[in-house]
């Protein structure tokens, strides 16, 4: 008898598929091949095997299809738009914590790689600030947050990553909106967007893993009656 | 699996929806007895193979129309079984009409050709 499960999951291991979503397409797919396979048998088919094969001729247009009918506009939202928003919302908490606390109100002075946090036109925090270093230091943080919350979803890997990367690209927005408004200087982005998208992609990191391995397999599914 | 004539793969994905609604409809079923089904009640016309039927199961469930629950068997197996949603039973409705619709259509056509 041929193991199904594995040879179904080996081939299914490039879907792109959530683990939790994977395994399960894996179960199901080996066992209406198994299925079939004993009723053919039952049957007197001396190229059972061989004819369930021949099921799948394409095993990456499976994978392709497989993944398309299961793209649904409201997982991307629960799994790559809520955790951002969620990792955004808390780093730039963050970020005014540590204004309200390091950053003393000065007199306006039209500093151009500076980030306006509320109303006061006075108020600048600068890459060169107080604040900006110990908040880089808390956006690992963000980022593992919404990579687990991404996880949790059933989010792939890229999918997470967007997520954790989140508040960079919120800010990159802002960034976009103030060189349009002002002129466009080098220091803001590298600051704003690319050094905090790193961050948040090393707190990422070790969420990035799946947690199940795809030949993993359920007794049941490989259990004959 | 049978070596019965079959309909194109082009006709066949326009009629999957139609296909596996109207089997679900006689009650929950697993993959492999739904592709079953449609062989049987097709007289082995209109198959589907694995690559075939998941896609469009996969593409109902993400829409609403079936919803599916892992179910084991009195021997152990464990099977993942569809049953039609409400949703889905509102869209067999006019699936079925379209589809009636679309093959009067046809034979007045084919008679109108033979003439």
């Amino acid at each position: 008898m041929p193991d199904w499960t594995r040879y179904v999951a080996e081939r299914l291991v490039d879907s792109k598929l959530a683990p939790e979503e994977q395994h399960e397409v894996v179960a199901e797919i080996a066992e209406h091949l198994e299925e079939g396979y004993i009723q053919l048998q039952r049957d007197g088919h001396s190229d059972a095997e061989q004819q369930m094969l021949a099921q799948v001729s394409d095993w990456g247009a499976l994978c392709r299809n497989i993944r398309r009918s299961k793209e649904d506009p409201m997982n991307v939202a629960r799994r790559v738009v809520l955790p951002g928003i969620v990792a955004a919302i808390v780093a730039f908490a963050v970020l005014r914590l540590f204004v309200y606390l390091l950053i003393t109100p000065e007199g306006c002075a039209p500093i151009h790689d500076t980030v306006l946090l509320n109303n006061s036109a006075c108020l600048t925090v600068s890459a060169d600030g107080p604040a900006y270093l110990p908040w880089l230091l808390t956006l690992p943080l963000a980022g593992a947050l919404a990579a687990t919350l991404a996880r949790w979803q059933g989010a792939r890997a890229a999918q997470r990553l967007i997520a954790a990367v989140s508040p960079a690209i919120y800010l990159s927005a802002e960034m976009l909106v103030m060189s349009v408004l002002d002129n466009f200087y080098w220091r803001i982005p590298i600051f704003w967007v690319i050094i905090p998208a790193i961050a948040c992609a090393i707190g990422a990191l070790p969420f990035l893993g799946d947690r199940r391995d795809p030949l993993e397999t359920r007794p049941v599914a490989t259990a004959h009656s | 699996m049978s070596k019965s004539p079959s309909v194109s793969p082009q006709i066949k994905r326009g009629s999957a929806e139609l296909a596996v609604l109207a089997v679900l409809a006689e009650g929950p079923l697993h993959g492999y007895e739904i592709a079953k089904r449609i062989r049987e009640h097709t007289g082995g016309v209109i198959t589907f193979d694995v690559a075939a039927l998941y896609p469009v199961l996969y593409s109902m469930e993400t829409r609403g129309w079936v919803e599916a629950s892992w179910e084991e068997t009195p021997s152990g197996r464990r099977r993942r079984c569809y049953r039609l949603t409400t949703d889905g039973k509102r869209r067999l409705r006019p699936l079925r009409q379209e589809w009636r619709e679309f093959f009067q259509a046809l034979n007045r056509l084919a008679r109108l050709s033979d003439a």
